[in-house]
């Protein structure tokens, strides 16, 4: 096989994404042809340095976990310092690790590594936490795997505190969650060594191979695991699952045996296994999944069976796009995917069809496509196994925005009723609220840094303790309007140096575009500009696949590039940007600033 | 074709898989010096790969003092490989 089909079948598996179901040679087989070829793929990644520090041998898992890490669109340097030396490598601010300057630490201890302390969990937590303090004096995000179990039934007598070394793990692991779950992420690993099971979770005779204690055959389904959840950290969980609905949501066609005859409810298994299948998707938009349809029914007769049929967990409201109609799949998620506003490789579509995720698979590869046939009582767990939808610590901002998606739903009706668009937003009476409560809100702006891709000027980001930090040179923007309070949307990082006020960098988030709020934000900064006798404001911009909107706007801004490449520049004026939008709190944060 | 040269022919395939290499040709004088990336952990996979395609048990530090091929595909008919 010369390279181009090597390089052929290379993509065919990175599209995969089921990659825990692969037998484990041809797992590692595809992860070694990647990391040998990655600089032939050309692809435009984030960039990531990771530092994965453990007492047992990791060598094979890594390579592992770089495949899943670049299915999900990260471009991962991963190292590993040598055998035993996770201790070591953590309190030495001179370390190897250190000196390589990681983005991310990972450190993934054993329940081999539990110190005990007399089972005493404070002074455990204490010792972990003494850990981390040189990757926090770095600027280093630290990543924790939470205490496994040991593999024996014996030493869990819940009668016998003080012999007892289960107790003593799992308020650990609580205590470390409680405490410290703001400065570390930790990641749980009890449902994995479930899944798992016993036999290959504790592989004795592999550790006493190589010092690795799970089996090979479990590392296809741990480094998914672990991926999935670095990868929605980083921001790239999938935010969107799309529906087909006859044979996936329920059994049958809808179009052929009506809203009586469709196999949905307690009566039959695979009923049974339907309401489960939905119970479990309502459970996913509960935490902020955003849910659509897309089937080739009539919408009248599709829509009948939301509003009509009893058993239906899911209901009409929780869809934020319903498209029912006779058109290919592919542009019906196109269209999905622009009423959004969000990119492909956010989405996950499901269908029972093989050729419709055939035909979206060629078509758009970057969603997510999963074919669900055979039982439907295993449909939820084949895709909850995967990990797509997990993602950072939830946060109040992420319920909003569910719900101004289907504020967005409402405008797009009301907009073809409405003479001009000027006048539809104006009657929306828009407000920007200027957030001074800087340290409350840290988390959501870090998060937005992190997240956004269309309106991002460049790379710069802050760490939740650098915003806490740099408080005055940060703008933090609420946008709320009559239908709704969308949160925290716009977040610019900037400083004043020499009678020029400087944009570090400036996100927005995509489901508040075509607002005009970035002209509000020009008029603030214009206003904080002349306050401080600025003479002119400048940015950095950095061209990336995904920021084309930010460069469409700050040229209609009036931004003129420099003889410095990413510099732009405009001199503060007194102009009047008509954008209806009213401000509030300005004055007390200018005052303040 | 005798135990031996099937045992051959299938333990190639397996250097296929574990060095995702199509090109590399085994024969009975074949040592770890001849293939390049053949170190400790690659070891390892062979020996894993093999336990599965021949259902047997083997001893890694047994395995480690071979000294060419000839010896490991013998070792193996030794402990009846399925095949």
């Amino acid at each position: 096989m010369n390279n181009k089909e090597n390089l052929k079948k290379l993509n065919f598996f990175l599209k995969e994404p089921a990659f825990l179901d692969l037998e484990v040679n041809l797992a590692m087989q595809m992860a070694k042809r990647l990391k040998k070829n990655k600089k032939l793929l050309k692809n435009k990644f984030s960039k990531i340095k990771l530092s994965i520090l453990s007492n047992f041998n990791i060598d094979f898992i890594v390579e592992a976990i770089n495949f899943c890490l670049y299915q999900r669109g990260i471009d991962a340097e991963i190292t590993a310092p040598s055998y035993g030396t996770m201790f070591t490598e953590l309190l030495n601010s001179k370390s190897n690790t250190y000196k390589n300057k990681p983005n991310y630490i990972l450190i993934w201890p054993s329940h081999k590594d539990i110190q005990k302390y007399n089972y005493n969990p404070k002074a455990e937590v204490s010792f972990w936490h003494s850990l981390w303090s040189n990757s926090k004096k770095n600027n280093i995000k630290i990543f924790q795997i939470l205490f496994d179990k040991p593999p024996y039934i014996h030493f869990n007598n819940p009668t016998n505190i003080k012999n007892n070394f289960i107790s003593h793990i799992n308020q650990t692991n609580i205590q470390l969650e409680k405490k410290y779950s703001d400065e570390v992420s930790f990641i749980p690993i009890d449902q994995l060594q479930i899944n798992i099971g016993s036999k290959n979770w504790h592989d004795a005779r592999m550790y006493n191979i190589c010092k690795q204690p799970f089996s090979l055959e479990a590392i296809p389904e741990i480094s998914q695991f672990i991926s999935s959840y670095l990868a929605g950290n980083l921001g790239k969980n999938k935010k969107v699952l799309i529906l087909d609905l006859d044979n996936t949501i329920w059994g049958g066609e809808i179009g052929d045996l009506g809203t009586e005859g469709i196999i949905l409810g307690k009566e039959t298994s695979d009923g049974e296994g339907f309401t489960n299948f939905q119970e479990y998707i309502k459970e996913l938009h509960k935490t902020g999944i955003i849910l659509c349809v897309c089937s080739k029914n009539d919408e009248v007769i599709a829509k009948e069976v939301f509003k009509m049929h009893a058993d239906m967990k899911i209901k009409l409201k929780d869809i934020s796009c319903f498209v029912a109609n006779f058109k290919d799949k592919a542009s019906n998620i196109t269209y999905i995917k622009n009423f959004l506003n969000i990119g492909y490789d956010s989405i996950v579509f499901v269908d029972d069809s093989k050729i419709e995720c055939e035909w979206v698979r060629k078509k758009l590869p970057d969603v997510t496509t999963i074919n669900l046939t055979g039982d439907p009582s295993g449909f939820a767990k084949k895709i909850d196994r995967l990990g797509l939808f997990l993602k950072g610590p939830q946060t109040k901002e992420d319920k909003k925005r569910i719900n101004s998606y289907k504020t967005l739903k409402k405008i797009e009706q009301i907009k073809s009723s409405s003479n001009s668009l000027k006048d539809f937003l104006k009657s929306l009476e828009p407000k920007l609220f200027i957030e001074d409560r800087i340290p409350y809100a840290a988390e959501r702006i870090e998060q937005l840094l992190y997240k956004t891709n269309q309106f991002k000027l460049n790379n710069t980001i802050f760490e939740k303790s650098t915003i806490k930090e740099n408080q005055k040179n940060i703008l933090a923007l609420r946008f709320i309007d009559k239908l709704n309070d969308y949160g925290i949307v716009v977040v610019v990082l900037y400083d004043i140096k020499k009678e020029v006020l400087h944009i570090k960098n400036w996100v927005m988030s995509c489901r508040v575009f075509s607002r005009n709020i970035e002209f509000a934000v020009l008029d603030i900064l214009n206003k904080i500009a002349k306050k401080k006798s600025c003479k002119k404001i400048t940015l950095e911009f950095t061209k990336s696949s995904k920021n084309g909107p930010a460069e469409t706007a700050i040229k209609n801004l009036g931004f003129n590039p420099t003889k410095k490449t990413s510099l732009y520049e405009l001199y503060t004026n007194n102009k009047i940007y008509k954008h209806f939008i009213t401000f509030q709190n300005l004055e007390k944060v200018i005052k303040n600033g | 074709m005798d135990n031996n040269k099937i045992i051959l022919k299938k333990l190639e395939n397996i250097f296929h898989l574990v060095f995702d290499d199509e090109q590399i040709k085994l024969s009975y004088e074949t040592t770890a010096l001849d293939i390049e990336e053949w170190d400790s952990l690659n070891q390892i996979k062979i020996i894993l790969a093999c336990e599965k395609e021949f259902l047997v048990k083997l001893n890694p530090r047994e395995i480690n003092n071979f000294s060419n091929i000839k010896e490991m595909v013998e070792h193996l008919n030794a402990l009846n490989a399925q095949i």
